[in-house]
Protein backbone atom coordinates (compact mmCIF):
# COMPACT_ATOMS: atom_id res chain seq x y z
CA UNK A 1 0.00 0.00 0.00
CA UNK A 2 1.35 3.47 -1.21
CA UNK A 3 1.69 5.92 1.57
CA UNK A 4 -0.83 8.21 0.34
CA UNK A 5 -3.44 5.34 0.53
CA UNK A 6 -1.69 4.47 4.49
CA UNK A 7 -2.33 8.33 5.41
CA UNK A 8 -6.12 7.59 4.94
CA UNK A 9 -6.61 4.18 5.75
CA UNK A 10 -5.14 4.59 9.22
CA UNK A 11 -7.14 6.79 11.63
CA UNK A 12 -4.82 9.25 13.84
CA UNK A 13 -4.23 7.90 17.09
CA UNK A 14 -6.79 10.31 19.39
CA UNK A 15 -4.35 13.24 20.90
CA UNK A 16 -4.12 12.67 24.53
CA UNK A 17 -6.35 14.48 27.06
CA UNK A 18 -5.20 16.17 30.30
CA UNK A 19 -6.71 16.57 33.58
CA UNK A 20 -9.30 14.28 35.40
CA UNK A 21 -13.00 13.78 34.17
CA UNK A 22 -13.85 16.02 37.47
CA UNK A 23 -11.13 18.73 36.78
CA UNK A 24 -12.64 18.98 33.27
CA UNK A 25 -16.10 19.22 34.72
CA UNK A 26 -15.32 22.30 36.85
CA UNK A 27 -12.92 24.35 34.35
CA UNK A 28 -15.85 23.19 31.04
CA UNK A 29 -18.18 25.30 33.88
CA UNK A 30 -15.63 28.56 34.29
CA UNK A 31 -15.12 28.33 30.43
CA UNK A 32 -18.84 28.77 29.90
CA UNK A 33 -19.82 31.28 32.47
CA UNK A 34 -16.46 33.63 31.28
CA UNK A 35 -17.36 33.25 27.10
CA UNK A 36 -21.03 34.31 28.07
CA UNK A 37 -19.54 37.13 30.28
CA UNK A 38 -17.74 37.99 27.03
CA UNK A 39 -20.25 38.13 25.20
CA UNK A 40 -22.86 39.77 27.22
CA UNK A 41 -21.85 43.49 26.95
CA UNK A 42 -21.14 43.43 23.18
CA UNK A 43 -25.11 41.35 23.03
CA UNK A 44 -26.46 44.36 25.60
CA UNK A 45 -25.51 46.96 23.40
CA UNK A 46 -28.65 48.50 21.23
CA UNK A 47 -28.19 49.38 17.55
CA UNK A 48 -28.77 52.87 16.84
CA UNK A 49 -31.94 52.06 15.05
CA UNK A 50 -34.69 54.69 14.01
CA UNK A 51 -36.93 53.80 16.34
CA UNK A 52 -35.60 53.36 19.94
CA UNK A 53 -36.38 50.05 21.59
CA UNK A 54 -36.22 47.71 24.95
CA UNK A 55 -32.45 47.07 25.81
CA UNK A 56 -31.84 43.63 24.47
CA UNK A 57 -33.93 40.83 26.62
CA UNK A 58 -31.38 37.96 27.01
CA UNK A 59 -27.97 39.82 28.11
CA UNK A 60 -29.76 42.27 30.39
CA UNK A 61 -31.60 39.22 31.93
CA UNK A 62 -28.29 37.34 32.99
CA UNK A 63 -26.11 40.97 32.98
CA UNK A 64 -26.76 40.98 36.93
CA UNK A 65 -25.34 37.37 37.64
CA UNK A 66 -21.87 38.57 35.22
CA UNK A 67 -21.62 41.90 35.96
CA UNK A 68 -18.99 42.41 38.97
CA UNK A 69 -17.08 39.60 36.80
CA UNK A 70 -17.57 42.10 33.82
CA UNK A 71 -16.57 45.03 35.94
CA UNK A 72 -13.71 43.54 37.57
CA UNK A 73 -12.35 41.74 34.09
CA UNK A 74 -12.28 45.03 32.15
CA UNK A 75 -14.97 42.99 29.32
CA UNK A 76 -17.46 46.00 29.04
CA UNK A 77 -16.84 46.50 25.90
CA UNK A 78 -19.15 46.86 22.71
CA UNK A 79 -16.22 46.17 19.85
CA UNK A 80 -17.39 48.41 17.63
CA UNK A 81 -14.67 49.73 15.95
CA UNK A 82 -15.78 53.23 13.62
CA UNK A 83 -19.45 51.31 14.21
CA UNK A 84 -21.50 52.21 12.97
CA UNK A 85 -20.40 54.21 10.83
CA UNK A 86 -17.40 56.61 11.28
CA UNK A 87 -18.28 59.84 12.88
CA UNK A 88 -16.90 63.37 13.36
CA UNK A 89 -13.95 64.07 15.44
CA UNK A 90 -14.16 65.62 18.91
CA UNK A 91 -12.05 67.74 21.06
CA UNK A 92 -11.90 69.86 23.79
CA UNK A 93 -10.57 73.51 24.35
CA UNK A 94 -10.52 75.83 26.90
CA UNK A 95 -10.12 79.24 27.82
CA UNK A 96 -8.40 80.62 30.59
CA UNK A 97 -8.93 83.73 33.10
CA UNK A 98 -6.40 84.65 35.30
CA UNK A 99 -7.07 86.67 38.46
CA UNK A 100 -4.42 89.37 37.62
CA UNK A 101 -7.01 90.22 34.51
CA UNK A 102 -4.84 88.07 31.82
CA UNK A 103 -7.38 86.04 29.70
CA UNK A 104 -6.20 83.10 26.78
CA UNK A 105 -9.32 82.63 25.05
CA UNK A 106 -9.23 80.97 21.33
CA UNK A 107 -6.00 79.57 21.71
CA UNK A 108 -5.82 76.40 20.15
CA UNK A 109 -2.40 75.45 22.10
CA UNK A 110 -5.26 75.13 24.49
CA UNK A 111 -6.84 72.09 23.23
CA UNK A 112 -6.60 68.19 23.67
CA UNK A 113 -5.96 66.60 21.51
CA UNK A 114 -2.96 68.64 20.26
CA UNK A 115 -0.10 66.88 17.70
CA UNK A 116 2.16 69.77 18.78
CA UNK A 117 2.54 69.27 22.27
CA UNK A 118 0.97 65.51 22.69
CA UNK A 119 3.49 63.15 21.77
CA UNK A 120 4.52 60.26 21.17
CA UNK A 121 0.96 59.66 19.73
CA UNK A 122 -0.03 57.21 21.98
CA UNK A 123 -0.08 60.00 24.48
CA UNK A 124 -1.56 62.25 21.87
CA UNK A 125 -4.36 59.71 21.88
CA UNK A 126 -4.94 59.44 25.20
CA UNK A 127 -6.43 63.26 25.07
CA UNK A 128 -7.91 62.31 21.94
CA UNK A 129 -9.77 59.57 23.63
CA UNK A 130 -10.82 61.64 27.00
CA UNK A 131 -12.48 64.15 23.78
CA UNK A 132 -14.34 61.37 22.20
CA UNK A 133 -14.85 59.34 25.34
CA UNK A 134 -17.36 62.19 27.44
CA UNK A 135 -20.51 61.75 27.52
CA UNK A 136 -21.82 63.84 24.22
CA UNK A 137 -24.59 66.82 24.19
CA UNK A 138 -26.93 65.71 22.39
CA UNK A 139 -27.19 67.79 19.23
CA UNK A 140 -24.45 69.51 17.39
CA UNK A 141 -25.05 73.27 15.86
CA UNK A 142 -25.28 73.87 13.07
CA UNK A 143 -22.69 76.43 11.98
CA UNK A 144 -25.47 79.33 11.29
CA UNK A 145 -26.35 79.39 14.91
CA UNK A 146 -25.67 82.47 16.49
CA UNK A 147 -22.59 82.55 18.76
CA UNK A 148 -21.58 79.30 17.27
CA UNK A 149 -17.45 79.49 17.60
CA UNK A 150 -15.47 78.99 14.63
CA UNK A 151 -11.36 77.95 14.33
CA UNK A 152 -9.43 80.56 15.20
CA UNK A 153 -12.78 82.91 16.21
CA UNK A 154 -12.88 84.29 19.69
CA UNK A 155 -16.11 83.99 21.45
CA UNK A 156 -16.10 84.52 25.11
CA UNK A 157 -17.76 81.76 27.00
CA UNK A 158 -20.95 83.84 27.69
CA UNK A 159 -21.73 83.56 23.46
CA UNK A 160 -21.42 80.50 22.98
CA UNK A 161 -24.52 78.02 23.79
CA UNK A 162 -24.31 75.85 26.25
CA UNK A 163 -24.29 72.73 25.67
CA UNK A 164 -27.88 70.85 26.16
CA UNK A 165 -28.02 68.25 29.03
CA UNK A 166 -25.62 64.97 27.52
CA UNK A 167 -27.35 61.53 26.67
CA UNK A 168 -27.30 59.24 29.68
CA UNK A 169 -26.88 59.34 32.91
CA UNK A 170 -25.96 62.60 35.37
CA UNK A 171 -22.25 61.58 35.55
CA UNK A 172 -20.90 63.64 32.56
CA UNK A 173 -21.19 67.15 34.66
CA UNK A 174 -18.64 65.20 37.03
CA UNK A 175 -16.85 64.63 34.27
CA UNK A 176 -16.64 67.94 33.14
CA UNK A 177 -16.08 69.53 36.26
CA UNK A 178 -12.85 67.05 37.04
CA UNK A 179 -11.49 67.94 33.78
CA UNK A 180 -11.84 71.82 34.52
CA UNK A 181 -10.58 71.91 38.09
CA UNK A 182 -7.20 70.23 36.84
CA UNK A 183 -6.90 72.56 34.25
CA UNK A 184 -7.18 75.62 36.74
CA UNK A 185 -4.95 74.06 39.10
CA UNK A 186 -2.55 73.58 35.98
CA UNK A 187 -2.73 77.16 34.94
CA UNK A 188 -3.67 78.59 38.11
CA UNK A 189 -6.50 80.02 36.12
CA UNK A 190 -8.97 81.70 38.20
CA UNK A 191 -12.04 80.85 35.77
CA UNK A 192 -11.96 77.84 33.10
CA UNK A 193 -14.52 78.03 30.23
CA UNK A 194 -14.25 73.85 28.65
CA UNK A 195 -15.84 73.55 25.17
CA UNK A 196 -16.95 70.28 23.03
CA UNK A 197 -15.73 70.99 19.38
CA UNK A 198 -17.03 68.63 16.92
CA UNK A 199 -15.06 68.45 13.89
CA UNK A 200 -17.10 67.55 10.84
CA UNK A 201 -15.48 65.90 7.99
CA UNK A 202 -15.68 67.08 4.05
CA UNK A 203 -17.50 64.92 1.81
CA UNK A 204 -15.37 64.87 -1.46
CA UNK A 205 -16.72 66.71 -3.68
CA UNK A 206 -16.25 69.79 -1.18
CA UNK A 207 -12.56 68.27 -1.24
CA UNK A 208 -12.74 68.26 -4.69
CA UNK A 209 -14.32 72.11 -5.25
CA UNK A 210 -11.22 72.85 -3.08
CA UNK A 211 -12.25 73.16 0.30
CA UNK A 212 -9.44 72.27 3.26
CA UNK A 213 -10.26 70.26 5.64
CA UNK A 214 -9.78 72.40 8.79
CA UNK A 215 -11.92 75.37 7.72
CA UNK A 216 -13.36 77.10 10.05
CA UNK A 217 -16.71 76.06 9.41
CA UNK A 218 -16.04 72.67 10.01
CA UNK A 219 -15.68 72.82 13.34
CA UNK A 220 -18.26 73.57 16.37
CA UNK A 221 -18.25 74.52 19.82
CA UNK A 222 -20.49 74.30 22.37
CA UNK A 223 -19.85 74.97 26.13
CA UNK A 224 -19.39 72.31 28.71
CA UNK A 225 -18.73 74.24 31.55
CA UNK A 226 -17.61 77.23 33.43
CA UNK A 227 -15.59 76.51 36.03
CA UNK A 228 -14.49 78.79 39.11
CA UNK A 229 -12.25 77.33 41.98
CA UNK A 230 -13.68 77.10 45.20
CA UNK A 231 -17.20 77.62 43.76
CA UNK A 232 -20.26 75.34 44.90
CA UNK A 233 -21.16 72.30 43.26
CA UNK B 1 -37.99 6.56 17.95
CA UNK B 2 -34.57 4.27 17.89
CA UNK B 3 -32.87 6.90 15.34
CA UNK B 4 -33.58 10.02 17.42
CA UNK B 5 -32.53 8.89 20.42
CA UNK B 6 -29.32 6.95 18.72
CA UNK B 7 -28.59 10.84 16.80
CA UNK B 8 -28.86 12.67 20.06
CA UNK B 9 -26.62 9.96 21.82
CA UNK B 10 -23.68 10.18 18.76
CA UNK B 11 -24.48 13.81 19.16
CA UNK B 12 -23.61 14.35 22.85
CA UNK B 13 -20.75 11.84 22.34
CA UNK B 14 -19.67 14.02 19.76
CA UNK B 15 -20.08 17.00 21.59
CA UNK B 16 -18.38 15.85 24.10
CA UNK B 17 -15.42 14.38 22.19
CA UNK B 18 -14.86 17.43 20.65
CA UNK B 19 -15.31 19.88 23.37
CA UNK B 20 -12.65 17.20 25.46
CA UNK B 21 -10.27 17.85 22.54
CA UNK B 22 -10.77 21.45 22.02
CA UNK B 23 -10.15 22.87 25.39
CA UNK B 24 -8.02 19.74 26.86
CA UNK B 25 -5.20 19.20 24.84
CA UNK B 26 -1.62 19.58 25.94
CA UNK B 27 -0.52 22.42 23.95
CA UNK B 28 3.43 23.49 23.03
CA UNK B 29 3.75 26.75 24.93
CA UNK B 30 5.86 27.83 21.47
CA UNK B 31 2.94 30.04 20.46
CA UNK B 32 2.18 32.08 23.58
CA UNK B 33 5.49 32.59 24.38
CA UNK B 34 5.80 34.81 21.17
CA UNK B 35 2.59 36.40 22.58
CA UNK B 36 3.81 37.03 25.34
CA UNK B 37 7.08 38.66 24.27
CA UNK B 38 4.45 40.80 21.98
CA UNK B 39 1.90 41.65 24.23
CA UNK B 40 4.49 42.33 27.25
CA UNK B 41 6.38 44.54 24.66
CA UNK B 42 2.77 45.94 24.10
CA UNK B 43 1.83 46.79 28.12
CA UNK B 44 5.19 47.98 28.80
CA UNK B 45 5.16 50.75 26.17
CA UNK B 46 1.90 51.38 26.84
CA UNK B 47 2.13 51.99 30.70
CA UNK B 48 5.53 53.97 30.19
CA UNK B 49 3.66 56.58 28.06
CA UNK B 50 1.04 57.12 31.03
CA UNK B 51 4.03 57.86 32.99
CA UNK B 52 4.42 60.77 30.37
CA UNK B 53 1.65 62.16 31.02
CA UNK B 54 1.41 61.42 34.57
CA UNK B 55 0.11 64.47 36.11
CA UNK B 56 -3.01 64.50 33.81
CA UNK B 57 -4.03 61.02 33.98
CA UNK B 58 -2.14 59.14 37.18
CA UNK B 59 -2.56 61.97 39.97
CA UNK B 60 -5.36 61.56 42.25
CA UNK B 61 -5.33 65.56 41.16
CA UNK B 62 -5.53 64.70 37.52
CA UNK B 63 -8.05 65.08 34.42
CA UNK B 64 -9.74 61.86 35.53
CA UNK B 65 -9.77 62.60 40.24
CA UNK B 66 -11.55 60.00 42.27
CA UNK B 67 -14.63 61.89 41.86
CA UNK B 68 -15.07 60.70 37.98
CA UNK B 69 -14.14 57.35 39.00
CA UNK B 70 -16.85 57.31 41.19
CA UNK B 71 -19.51 58.23 38.69
CA UNK B 72 -18.33 56.21 35.92
CA UNK B 73 -18.42 52.96 37.97
CA UNK B 74 -21.04 54.05 40.05
CA UNK B 75 -22.47 51.19 42.13
CA UNK B 76 -19.82 48.50 40.39
CA UNK B 77 -16.97 50.84 41.49
CA UNK B 78 -16.08 47.92 44.56
CA UNK B 79 -15.28 45.46 41.57
CA UNK B 80 -13.40 47.84 39.36
CA UNK B 81 -10.33 47.78 42.16
CA UNK B 82 -7.05 49.57 41.24
CA UNK B 83 -4.13 49.82 43.51
CA UNK B 84 -3.56 53.47 42.29
CA UNK B 85 -5.73 55.33 44.71
CA UNK B 86 -3.66 54.11 47.77
CA UNK B 87 -0.48 56.60 46.86
CA UNK B 88 -1.63 60.02 47.55
CA UNK B 89 1.93 61.86 47.18
CA UNK B 90 3.83 61.64 43.74
CA UNK B 91 6.94 60.22 45.14
CA UNK B 92 4.98 57.05 46.28
CA UNK B 93 2.79 56.74 42.94
CA UNK B 94 6.17 57.20 40.72
CA UNK B 95 7.94 54.49 42.83
CA UNK B 96 4.63 51.77 42.16
CA UNK B 97 4.18 53.32 38.59
CA UNK B 98 8.47 52.35 37.43
CA UNK B 99 7.51 49.26 39.92
CA UNK B 100 4.98 48.44 37.39
CA UNK B 101 7.37 49.35 34.57
CA UNK B 102 9.51 46.93 35.58
CA UNK B 103 7.50 43.77 36.14
CA UNK B 104 6.33 44.64 32.65
CA UNK B 105 9.80 44.71 31.38
CA UNK B 106 10.26 41.30 32.97
CA UNK B 107 6.75 39.65 31.69
CA UNK B 108 8.05 40.68 28.62
CA UNK B 109 11.66 38.97 29.03
CA UNK B 110 9.94 35.90 30.39
CA UNK B 111 12.01 36.48 33.78
CA UNK B 112 10.10 34.93 36.69
CA UNK B 113 7.11 34.62 34.71
CA UNK B 114 4.79 32.63 37.13
CA UNK B 115 4.83 35.45 39.31
CA UNK B 116 5.43 38.53 36.81
CA UNK B 117 2.37 37.15 34.35
CA UNK B 118 0.07 37.24 37.63
CA UNK B 119 1.44 40.82 38.17
CA UNK B 120 1.10 41.94 34.78
CA UNK B 121 -2.84 41.11 34.55
CA UNK B 122 -3.98 42.70 37.86
CA UNK B 123 -1.61 45.65 37.27
CA UNK B 124 -2.90 45.83 33.82
CA UNK B 125 -6.62 45.82 34.77
CA UNK B 126 -5.62 48.38 37.86
CA UNK B 127 -4.44 50.82 35.14
CA UNK B 128 -7.53 50.20 32.97
CA UNK B 129 -9.74 50.67 35.85
CA UNK B 130 -8.35 53.64 37.07
CA UNK B 131 -8.14 55.38 33.70
CA UNK B 132 -11.97 54.94 32.30
CA UNK B 133 -12.42 57.61 30.03
CA UNK B 134 -9.27 57.99 28.40
CA UNK B 135 -8.78 53.63 26.85
CA UNK B 136 -9.17 52.49 23.68
CA UNK B 137 -8.92 49.28 21.48
CA UNK B 138 -5.63 48.42 22.72
CA UNK B 139 -6.40 48.81 26.04
CA UNK B 140 -8.91 46.03 25.07
CA UNK B 141 -6.61 43.88 23.46
CA UNK B 142 -4.03 44.79 26.35
CA UNK B 143 -6.59 43.23 29.09
CA UNK B 144 -7.53 40.49 27.10
CA UNK B 145 -3.54 38.95 26.54
CA UNK B 146 -2.73 39.87 29.82
CA UNK B 147 -5.54 37.69 31.71
CA UNK B 148 -5.23 35.07 29.27
CA UNK B 149 -1.58 34.72 29.58
CA UNK B 150 -1.74 34.72 33.38
CA UNK B 151 -3.20 31.22 32.99
CA UNK B 152 -0.48 29.99 31.15
CA UNK B 153 3.13 28.61 31.60
CA UNK B 154 4.19 31.15 28.46
CA UNK B 155 7.39 31.59 30.17
CA UNK B 156 8.61 27.84 29.64
CA UNK B 157 9.88 29.10 25.69
CA UNK B 158 11.62 31.71 24.69
CA UNK B 159 12.28 33.40 28.02
CA UNK B 160 14.95 34.43 30.57
CA UNK B 161 13.66 31.59 32.49
CA UNK B 162 14.73 28.91 29.99
CA UNK B 163 17.65 30.55 29.56
CA UNK B 164 18.69 30.35 33.28
CA UNK B 165 17.19 26.95 33.09
CA UNK B 166 19.83 25.93 30.75
CA UNK B 167 22.50 27.46 32.34
CA UNK B 168 21.67 25.91 35.58
CA UNK B 169 21.73 22.79 33.99
CA UNK B 170 24.74 23.32 32.12
CA UNK B 171 26.76 24.05 35.47
CA UNK B 172 25.16 20.87 37.41
CA UNK B 173 26.50 18.72 34.37
CA UNK B 174 23.02 17.35 33.46
CA UNK B 175 24.71 16.92 30.01
CA UNK B 176 22.40 17.60 26.82
CA UNK B 177 20.43 20.42 25.63
CA UNK B 178 17.43 21.86 27.87
CA UNK B 179 14.39 19.76 26.23
CA UNK B 180 11.69 21.68 25.74
CA UNK B 181 8.93 22.01 28.24
CA UNK B 182 6.34 19.16 28.20
CA UNK B 183 2.89 20.04 26.76
CA UNK B 184 0.58 22.06 28.47
CA UNK B 185 -3.23 21.96 29.10
CA UNK B 186 -3.62 25.39 30.36
CA UNK B 187 -1.35 26.38 27.59
CA UNK B 188 -3.67 25.25 24.94
CA UNK B 189 -6.87 26.83 27.04
CA UNK B 190 -5.27 30.18 27.36
CA UNK B 191 -4.40 29.56 23.39
CA UNK B 192 -8.14 28.59 22.74
CA UNK B 193 -9.35 31.37 24.82
CA UNK B 194 -7.72 34.38 22.78
CA UNK B 195 -8.31 32.70 19.72
CA UNK B 196 -12.18 32.50 20.81
CA UNK B 197 -11.91 36.20 22.07
CA UNK B 198 -10.83 37.34 19.08
CA UNK B 199 -13.54 35.32 16.79
CA UNK B 200 -16.04 37.65 19.43
CA UNK B 201 -14.19 40.89 18.69
CA UNK B 202 -14.16 40.69 14.95
CA UNK B 203 -17.64 39.52 14.70
CA UNK B 204 -19.28 42.39 16.73
CA UNK B 205 -16.95 44.63 14.74
CA UNK B 206 -18.41 43.48 11.74
CA UNK B 207 -21.65 43.37 12.80
CA UNK B 208 -21.54 46.75 14.17
CA UNK B 209 -20.34 47.87 11.01
CA UNK B 210 -23.93 46.51 9.22
CA UNK B 211 -26.07 49.31 10.78
CA UNK B 212 -24.06 52.25 9.50
CA UNK B 213 -24.97 52.65 5.63
CA UNK B 214 -21.26 53.87 5.16
CA UNK B 215 -20.04 50.43 5.20
CA UNK B 216 -22.98 48.95 2.73
CA UNK B 217 -22.82 52.17 0.39
CA UNK B 218 -19.14 51.51 0.12
CA UNK B 219 -18.34 55.01 1.56
CA UNK B 220 -16.86 54.28 5.33
CA UNK B 221 -13.30 54.34 4.63
CA UNK B 222 -13.69 58.08 3.61
CA UNK B 223 -14.20 58.84 7.36
CA UNK B 224 -11.10 57.81 8.21
CA UNK B 225 -9.15 59.24 5.15
CA UNK B 226 -10.72 62.47 5.73
CA UNK B 227 -10.65 62.63 9.48
CA UNK B 228 -7.48 65.14 10.34
CA UNK B 229 -7.29 64.19 14.06
CA UNK B 230 -6.92 60.39 13.05
CA UNK B 231 -4.78 60.28 9.89
CA UNK B 232 -0.99 60.42 9.51
CA UNK B 233 -1.07 59.44 5.90
CA UNK B 234 -3.42 61.86 3.47
CA UNK B 235 -5.90 59.21 1.73
CA UNK B 236 -7.73 61.53 0.67
CA UNK B 237 -6.94 60.78 -3.04
CA UNK B 238 -9.40 58.18 -2.63
CA UNK B 239 -12.23 60.77 -3.32
CA UNK B 240 -10.72 60.30 -6.94
CA UNK B 241 -10.69 56.14 -7.26
CA UNK B 242 -14.50 55.34 -5.30
CA UNK B 243 -14.51 51.95 -6.29
CA UNK B 244 -11.05 51.47 -4.64
CA UNK B 245 -12.39 53.08 -1.66
CA UNK B 246 -16.09 51.21 -1.65
CA UNK B 247 -13.79 47.62 -2.30
CA UNK B 248 -11.40 48.42 0.70
CA UNK B 249 -14.39 48.97 2.73
CA UNK B 250 -16.20 45.80 2.20
CA UNK B 251 -13.53 43.84 2.08
CA UNK B 252 -12.81 45.16 6.23
CA UNK B 253 -16.47 44.99 6.91
CA UNK B 254 -17.27 41.51 5.43
CA UNK B 255 -13.49 40.00 6.80
CA UNK B 256 -14.22 41.31 10.33
CA UNK B 257 -17.72 39.48 10.62
CA UNK B 258 -16.75 36.14 8.74
CA UNK B 259 -13.19 35.90 10.64
CA UNK B 260 -14.74 33.85 13.13
CA UNK B 261 -15.73 31.13 10.40
CA UNK B 262 -12.62 31.60 8.25
CA UNK B 263 -9.63 31.45 10.33
CA UNK B 264 -10.71 27.29 11.49
CA UNK B 265 -10.08 25.76 7.89
CA UNK B 266 -6.00 25.17 7.95
CA UNK B 267 -5.80 26.04 4.43
CA UNK B 268 -7.14 29.72 4.78
CA UNK B 269 -5.80 30.21 8.32
CA UNK B 270 -2.13 31.72 6.57
CA UNK B 271 -4.24 34.07 4.04
CA UNK B 272 -6.33 34.85 7.10
CA UNK B 273 -3.48 35.88 9.28
CA UNK B 274 -1.94 37.65 6.00
CA UNK B 275 -5.05 39.93 5.59
CA UNK B 276 -5.02 40.49 9.48
CA UNK B 277 -1.46 41.79 9.58
CA UNK B 278 -1.98 44.06 6.23
CA UNK B 279 -5.39 45.28 7.92
CA UNK B 280 -3.87 45.98 11.00
CA UNK B 281 -0.37 47.55 9.87
CA UNK B 282 -2.19 49.67 7.33
CA UNK B 283 -4.72 51.24 9.72
CA UNK B 284 -1.34 52.00 12.53
CA UNK B 285 0.22 53.57 9.62
CA UNK B 286 -2.79 55.63 8.20
CA UNK B 287 -4.52 56.73 11.09
CA UNK B 288 -1.80 57.05 13.66
CA UNK B 289 -2.77 53.79 15.81
CA UNK B 290 0.53 52.02 15.49
CA UNK B 291 -0.16 50.17 19.00
CA UNK B 292 -3.69 48.97 18.11
CA UNK B 293 -2.44 48.36 14.71
CA UNK B 294 0.69 45.62 16.40
CA UNK B 295 -1.48 44.61 19.25
CA UNK B 296 -3.80 43.03 17.20
CA UNK B 297 -1.61 40.87 14.82
CA UNK B 298 0.12 39.78 18.38
CA UNK B 299 -2.96 38.51 19.52
CA UNK B 300 -4.41 36.87 16.30
CA UNK B 301 -0.98 34.94 16.54
CA UNK B 302 -2.55 33.11 18.68
CA UNK B 303 -4.11 31.22 15.32
CA UNK B 304 -0.44 29.83 14.81
CA UNK B 305 -0.28 26.00 15.66
CA UNK B 306 2.98 26.02 17.87
CA UNK B 307 4.86 23.73 15.87
CA UNK B 308 4.72 26.36 13.53
CA UNK B 309 5.90 28.76 15.60
CA UNK B 310 9.02 26.19 15.89
CA UNK B 311 9.76 26.32 12.61
CA UNK B 312 9.46 29.89 12.57
CA UNK B 313 11.72 30.63 15.32
CA UNK B 314 14.13 27.65 15.25
CA UNK B 315 14.58 26.82 11.78
CA UNK B 316 12.96 22.79 13.20
CA UNK B 317 11.69 20.22 10.82
CA UNK B 318 8.16 20.16 10.02
CA UNK B 319 7.00 17.16 11.92
CA UNK B 320 3.41 15.58 11.83
CA UNK B 321 0.97 17.37 13.83
CA UNK B 322 -2.25 16.00 15.91
CA UNK B 323 -3.94 18.86 17.68
CA UNK B 324 -4.10 21.37 20.33
CA UNK B 325 -3.96 25.10 20.39
CA UNK B 326 -4.09 25.64 16.62
CA UNK B 327 -4.32 22.06 15.70
CA UNK B 328 -1.22 20.47 15.97
CA UNK B 329 1.13 20.63 18.52
CA UNK B 330 1.90 17.69 20.19
CA UNK B 331 4.20 15.00 19.34
CA UNK B 332 4.80 12.59 21.97
CA UNK B 333 5.92 14.00 24.61
CA UNK B 334 8.77 11.52 25.16
CA UNK B 335 10.20 11.85 21.39
CA UNK B 336 9.84 15.37 21.76
CA UNK B 337 11.83 15.50 24.89
CA UNK B 338 14.61 13.18 23.65
CA UNK B 339 14.88 15.91 20.41
CA UNK B 340 14.73 12.78 18.39
CA UNK B 341 10.89 13.42 16.70
CA UNK B 342 10.84 12.07 13.11
CA UNK B 343 10.65 14.53 10.74
CA UNK B 344 7.64 13.51 8.95
CA UNK B 345 8.91 15.11 5.31
CA UNK B 346 11.88 13.43 5.47
CA UNK B 347 11.68 10.19 8.04
CA UNK B 348 14.71 11.18 9.45
CA UNK B 349 15.29 11.81 13.13
CA UNK B 350 15.81 15.53 14.00
CA UNK B 351 19.64 17.08 14.98
CA UNK B 352 19.81 17.04 18.25
CA UNK B 353 19.04 20.84 19.34
CA UNK B 354 21.47 23.79 20.01
CA UNK B 355 19.60 24.46 23.48
CA UNK B 356 17.85 27.70 21.77
CA UNK B 357 15.02 28.00 23.79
Amino acid sequence: MSVAADKFAAKPAAPPIGWSLGARVVVSAALLYHLVAVLIHPLGTMPQFDTPGAPPILPETVRPAFQPYITALSLDHTYKFFAPNPGPSHLLRYDLYYADGRKEIGDLRNQFPDKTQHWPRLLYHRYFMLAESLPRPRETPPASAPGVATLGEIVPAENVPRAPPAEGPPPAEIYYRGIAERLARKHGASRVDVFYRTHLFLDPPDLAAGRKSDDPDTYREQLLVSYTPGEQK
Amino acid sequence: MNLAVAYLRELSRAAGDGWNRFWFTPSDVATLALVRIGAGAMLFYTHFVWGLGFRDFLSPEGLLPRTTFDAYYGANAGYAFTHLWMFRSPAALWTAHLAALAVFAMFAAGLFTRVTSILTCLLTLSYIHRLPLVLFGTDQLNAMLALYLALAPCGQAYSLDRWRAARKRERYGAGGPLPDAPPSTTANIAARLIQLHMCAIYFFAGIGKLQGDSWWAGYALWGAAANMEYRTVDLTWLAHVPVLMALLTQLTAYWELFFCVLIWPRLLRPLMLFVALALHLSIGICMGLMTFGLIMPIAVYAFVPPEWTRRLVERRPEVATTSGAGEGSIKSESTKQSGLAPSATTGRRAAPRSGRR
